[in-house]
């Protein structure tokens, strides 16, 4: 207020008088302008920047949303794993346990079989040896009978001869 | 020195002059004061004769639009190209931000981004006739009031017809009186409440203006010094005019800011009333 001139012909000059003339052409200028600037600047860079906002959103998202199936993928195989793991562990010991029962089985089926084989085998050979005696007495009797007949003639009953011979053979002990 | 010379350059230092500038301030006020470049002849209206001719401040206006549309322009089409944004691109784009995240968001909220067009043109606007009337031998278009009056009718109108369009002619004028009021207060109220429609522009034409036009005061009254004082003040002035012409430049793109945002306020405000 103080620059204000004092000679009141000098409207001009004055700081605070409003031209009408000023204040319209700023309005026109201003509205020419925002028409101009919107079509030609404003709506291209807003455009190009909304659509960069819009693609970094997405792709923060997106990754937010990878990171999670990740994790819920990483989750999964280590279920999967720990699964296989007590899977795996439980087939190894039913295979040793059938393992063992297998070999229990073995050892007493061959222990049988062992047992019955000598058994068998003893037997066969008492029966041998039955038979290797009843052989050797009718030789034996045989060949009394032959001796005796010779010593005491023909006059003697060969049948009644051998029973009497089979039962002084009876009588040798078995060994 | 630039300032000196452009100083220098409305002025040469002649014995008159230096007698004009003992005698009174009023060789300021010649230089702040607006001059005619080219005339157009004045239109009537209702017995009010209007004049149209173009001033230095309306050129002032119309490089500045010009820088603004090339400028801008050219950053459209640079972003438009590349996904990238670099150089003005990008600092276009960062500016702009700043407008929509710093000014128009806080001030109306979401519902402000359809109004960014309007407030992109009026910051970047203000804030190119700020800086171009830092440009010496340029004239600053807002340290006319009128300038920064009509800017302020702009907002004054803008404000009123979204006003009046979100909340309709009679719920506009309603909404204006806080509830709950005692009906006795209401003659008062509804002078208060409409004085403060007018007072808001007022306000907001005389911020910008003062400011815009102090600084320049400052530094030719500091630069009027060496005139009045002789040569030993050459120091001190050019220092200080120095000093406020810095101050100048951050005062030019903090008055661009607090008028997007006083405005941006009043329209959301009109906009939205219950609050």
């Amino acid at each position: 207020m103080l620059f204000i001139s004092s000679d009141p012909h000098e409207k001009k000059d004055t700081l605070l008088s409003v031209e009408p003339g000023l204040l319209i052409w700023t309005i026109i200028i201003f509205f020419l302008l925002l028409l101009l600037l919107k079509k030609y600047a404003w709506g291209p860079l807003l455009k190009s920047l909304n659509e960069r906002e819009q693609s970094i959103k997405d792709s923060v998202e997106k990754a937010e949303y990878l990171k999670q199936e990740a994790e819920k993928i990483l989750a999964q195989n280590k279920a999967l794993l720990a699964k296989a793991d007590e899977d795996a562990r439980k087939v190894i010991a039913e295979g040793k346990e059938l393992a063992e029962k297998m070999r229990n089985e073995m050892i007493s089926k061959t222990h049988d079989d062992t047992s019955r084989m000598i058994s068998q085998a003893k037997s066969e050979i008492e029966r041998e040896k039955i038979g290797a005696l009843n052989t050797l007495k009718d030789e034996i009797a045989n060949l009394a009978i032959q001796a005796a007949g010779k010593i005491i003639d023909e006059n003697l009953d060969p049948a009644k001869q051998k029973k009497i011979i089979d039962g002084f053979i009876n009588k040798i002990p078995q060994n | 020195m630039t300032l000196l010379t452009a100083f220098l350059q409305h002025a040469p230092v002649d014995s008159t002059l230096v007698e004009t500038v003992k005698d009174d301030g009023n060789w300021i006020m010649h230089h702040i004061a607006d001059k005619p470049i080219l005339f157009i002849p004045p239109v009537h209206i209702g017995g009010v004769t209007i004049d149209m001719s173009i001033s230095a401040k309306i050129l002032m206006l119309i490089v500045s639009g010009f820088l603004m549309l090339i400028i801008f322009s050219l950053a459209a089409a640079r972003n438009r190209k590349g996904r990238h944004p670099k150089g003005i691109g990008n600092f276009v784009e960062m500016m702009m931000v700043f407008v929509r995240d710093d000014i128009v968001i806080p001030s109306m909220g979401t519902g402000g981004v359809r109004f960014l067009p309007f407030f992109f043109t009026m910051f970047f606007f203000i804030l190119f006739i700020n800086f171009l009337g830092l440009v010496p031998g340029m004239s600053t278009g807002t340290s006319s009031v009128s300038v920064t009056a009509g800017l302020a009718i702009i907002t004054f109108i803008m404000t009123q017809v979204y006003g009046i369009k979100h909340n309709g002619f009679a719920g506009y004028f309603k909404g204006l009186i806080p509830p709950g009021v005692p009906v006795f207060v209401l003659p008062v109220m509804i002078i208060i409440e409409f004085l403060g429609l007018l007072t808001k522009p007022f306000a907001l034409a005389i911020r910008l203006f003062a400011n815009m036009t102090a600084g320049h005061i400052v530094i030719y009254a500091l630069i009027g010094l060496i005139f009045m004082l002789g040569y030993v003040a050459i120091p001190v002035s050019i220092a200080f005019s120095l000093f406020i012409y810095v101050l100048e430049i951050l005062v030019a793109v903090l008055q661009a800011y607090i008028f997007t945002m006083l405005s941006a306020l009043f329209i959301g405000m009109a906009i939205h009333q219950d609050h």
